[in-house]
C-alpha cells in the first residue's frame, strides 16, 4: 500500500505566493476586465449605428406603469430579451466567479433568484407613483433582501451568488466611463484633501478612545480604527496582518462595520433630504461618512434619486470615496505593518513589511476606472456638445448607464441578502463605545467639512 | 538573510478565501476575501491570529508535517 510512500509523495508541495496570478484570482483584476470589455462591446455597438446593446440591458426601470397589465404586457413584448440577458449576466458572473474558486452548481441557482428580485425591483422603480412613496431601488432592494435574509430561511448555500463586492467594483468601473476626467482633475485634490482630514482624525479618535478610555488591546482599536475611517472591513482585514490582531478582532470590525453601515444607508439619506442638501453635498457628505463602497453608493444613489440628481451624489460620493480613500489602503496597512513591527513589538517582529505590499493590496478595480474613464475622454473628445448631446449620450453614455444600474441593483439586493443579524457576533460594548465615538466625529466633521468648508465644490456638482 | 520558511507554507496557516468566508459570517455583506486588498493574508490556527503570507515564526511546520491533527488548507 501506499504508507511507505517517500517523503516527497508525502507532503504535497508548499504553495508558492500568488504573485501575479492575482490577475486571475482576485475579483479586483475580473472587474476590471468585465467592466472595459462591456464598455468595449457598448462603444462597438454605437460605432457600428446597432441598438443591440440597448436592447439586451433592458430594464424595468423605465416603463412608468401605472396598472399592473402595462408592466405584464412590457414582459411579454420583451421575454426573450430578458432571457438572453439573464443568460448573459449568468455566465459571464458565473465562469469569472468559477475561475475564482466559487462553485458553478451554487451560483448558477442563486444567481437566477437574484435576478429575479432585480426584475422585481427595477418593476417597482417602474411604477409612475414610485417616488411619491420614495420607493427609492436601493433603499427598496436592501430591505427586501434583509426581510429574506432574516425572516425567510434561505439556505447558506445560496449566498454563492450574492457578490456584494464583485458587483459594485464592476460598477465602480463602469461608472468610470460616463464620469468627467476633468472632475478628475479640478475635484480630485479636495477630495482628497477632505478624505485624509477626516480618515486620519477618525481612525486617531477611535484608536485614542478604544485604547485609553476603553482600555482596548492597540491592535483591536487599530483594526476598528481603520474599519470606521478608510474602508471597513476590507480596511479592517488589510491591517489586522499587517498588526498581528487576534481572529477574534475581525470578528468584532465586522459587526460593527455592517450594523453602522446598514443604519447609515438608511438615515443618511433621510437626513439630507430633512436639510435640503444639494445632491453633490450630501454624496460627498455620504462618501467621507459610510465605511464600505457598496453602502455608500446604495445611500448616495438613494438620496440622488430623491434629490432629482443622481448623478451629482454618485460624483461626490466616488470623488470622496473611490479616490480620497479607497485608494490608500495599501499605504495605512504599510504604515500600521511598520508600527507593528518597529514600535509594538521589536523582539518579535517577524518580517518586516516590504513596500511591494502597498501594491498588492491596492484595491487594483481603481485602476479600472480611471482606465475607463481615459478611454472614454478619448473616444468622445471629437464631438461637439450638441453632437454629444443627440449623438453620444442616447446611443452610447445611457446604454452605459443601464449596464451598471444592474450591477449596481445586484449590489443592493446582495447586502440585504447575506446580512443576517443572528449571525454576527456580538461586539461588545466597549468596541461598541469606541467605535461609536468615531462615527459621530466622523459623521458631523464630515458634513461641516462637505456642507460648510468645501460646500462651493461638491454643491457645483452634476450642474 | 533569513532564509526561515513562511506563514504560507505552513500547516497551520488557512487562506483560502472560501474558509475565510465561511468562519467570518458577515464578511461578505460589504467585503469579500476575493479582494486585491486582503493580499494573501489568512489564520493561524495554532495562534488564532491573522496573518500575512509573508511572516515566519518559530512554530513553522511543513504542510504535510504531522502534528496537531490539523488538515492543510491551502485552496485559493
Amino acid at each position: 500500500m501506499a504508507n511507505q510512500a517517500s517523503p516527497a509523495m508525502a507532503a504535497p508541495a508548499a504553495p508558492a505566493p500568488m504573485g501575479w496570478r492575482e490577475l486571475y484570482l482576485k475579483e479586483d483584476w475580473w472587474a476590471i476586465y468585465l467592466g472595459i470589455g462591456l464598455m468595449v462591446m457598448t462603444l462597438v455597438a454605437f460605432w457600428m449605428g446597432s441598438n443591440a446593446v440597448k436592447l439586451l440591458f433592458i430594464n424595468p426601470g423605465g416603463v412608468k406603469w401605472t396598472t399592473l397589465g402595462q408592466l405584464l404586457a412590457h414582459f411579454q413584448q420583451n421575454l426573450n430579451l430578458y432571457l438572453l440577458q439573464c443568460l448573459f449576466w449568468m455566465v459571464v458572473f458565473g465562469v469569472t466567479t468559477s475561475i475564482m474558486g466559487i462553485k458553478l452548481s451554487k451560483f448558477i441557482p442563486s444567481f437566477l433568484f437574484l435576478y429575479v428580485l432585480s426584475i422585481i425591483m427595477f418593476s417597482i422603480s417602474g411604477w409612475a407613483n414610485a417616488a411619491r412613496y420614495n420607493l427609492e431601488p436601493p433603499l427598496v432592494a436592501l430591505i427586501l433582501g434583509l426581510i429574506l435574509a432574516n425572516v425567510v430561511p434561505l439556505p447558506k448555500w445560496l449566498d454563492a451568488g450574492f457578490r456584494v463586492e464583485y458587483f459594485i467594483k464592476t460598477g465602480i468601473v463602469l461608472l468610470g466611463a460616463t464620469f468627467p476626467i476633468t472632475l478628475i482633475v479640478t475635484a480630485g485634490p479636495i477630495a482628497l484633501l477632505q478624505a485624509t482630514i477626516i480618515s486620519v482624525t477618525t481612525c486617531l479618535i477611535i484608536y485614542f478612545v478604544g485604547t485609553r478610555v476603553f482600555g482596548l488591546d492597540k491592535r483591536l482599536a487599530s483594526v476598528i480604527g481603520v474599519g470606521g475611517s478608510v474602508c471597513g472591513v476590507s480596511a479592517s482585514m488589510a491591517i489586522a496582518s499587517s498588526v498581528k490582531a487576534k481572529k477574534e478582532d475581525l470578528y468584532t470590525s465586522v459587526t460593527l462595520v455592517v450594523v453602522w453601515a446598514l443604519v447609515m444607508i438608511i438615515v443618511l439619506p433621510l437626513v439630507s433630504k430633512a436639510l435640503h442638501l444639494a445632491a453633490g453635498i450630501a454624496g460627498a457628505w455620504i462618501g467621507t461618512s459610510e465605511f464600505a463602497d457598496a453602502a455608500g453608493f446604495a445611500a448616495a444613489s438613494a438620496y440622488g434619486k430623491m434629490a432629482g440628481n443622481e448623478n451629482a451624489a454618485i460624483q461626490g460620493f466616488t470623488l470622496m470615496k473611490v479616490i480620497g480613500r479607497d485608494m490608500w489602503i495599501g499605504i495605512w496597512s504599510f504604515v500600521f505593518a511598520m508600527i507593528a513591527c518597529l514600535k509594538w513589538e521589536k523582539e518579535e517582529c517577524g518580517v518586516r513589511p516590504n513596500a511591494m505590499e502597498i501594491w498588492w493590496r491596492f484595491p487594483k478595480f481603481v485602476i479600472g476606472f480611471f482606465l475607463a474613464t481615459l478611454l472614454m475622454t478619448m473616444v468622445t473628445a471629437g464631438y461637439s456638445t450638441a453632437a454629444f448631446n443627440s449623438t453620444v449620450k442616447p446611443n452610447l453614455i445611457m446604454p452605459l448607464v443601464s449596464i451598471r444600474s444592474w450591477t449596481f441593483i445586484f449590489c443592493f439586493l446582495s447586502i440585504g441578502l447575506t446580512t443576517r443579524f443572528r449571525e454576527l457576533k456580538s461586539a461588545g460594548w466597549k468596541p461598541f463605545g469606541a467605535f461609536t465615538t468615531g462615527v459621530a466625529v466622523n459623521v458631523l466633521l464630515g458634513f461641516i467639512l462637505s456642507n460648510y468648508v468645501f460646500g462651493a465644490y461638491w454643491s457645483a456638482l452634476g450642474k | 538573510m533569513d532564509e526561515k520558511p513562511r506563514c504560507l507554507q505552513c500547516k497551520h496557516f488557512r487562506n483560502s478565501p472560501q474558509y475565510l468566508e465561511s468562519i467570518y459570517k458577515g464578511l461578505t455583506v460589504l467585503s469579500s476575501a476575493y479582494a486585491s486588498v486582503r493580499s494573501e493574508d489568512g489564520i493561524c490556527v495554532l495562534k488564532d491570529l491573522i496573518l500575512a503570507a509573508y511572516q515566519r515564526c518559530d512554530l513553522f511546520e511543513p504542510i504535510g508535517g504531522h502534528s496537531l491533527g490539523l488538515e492543510p488548507d491551502h485552496s485559493r
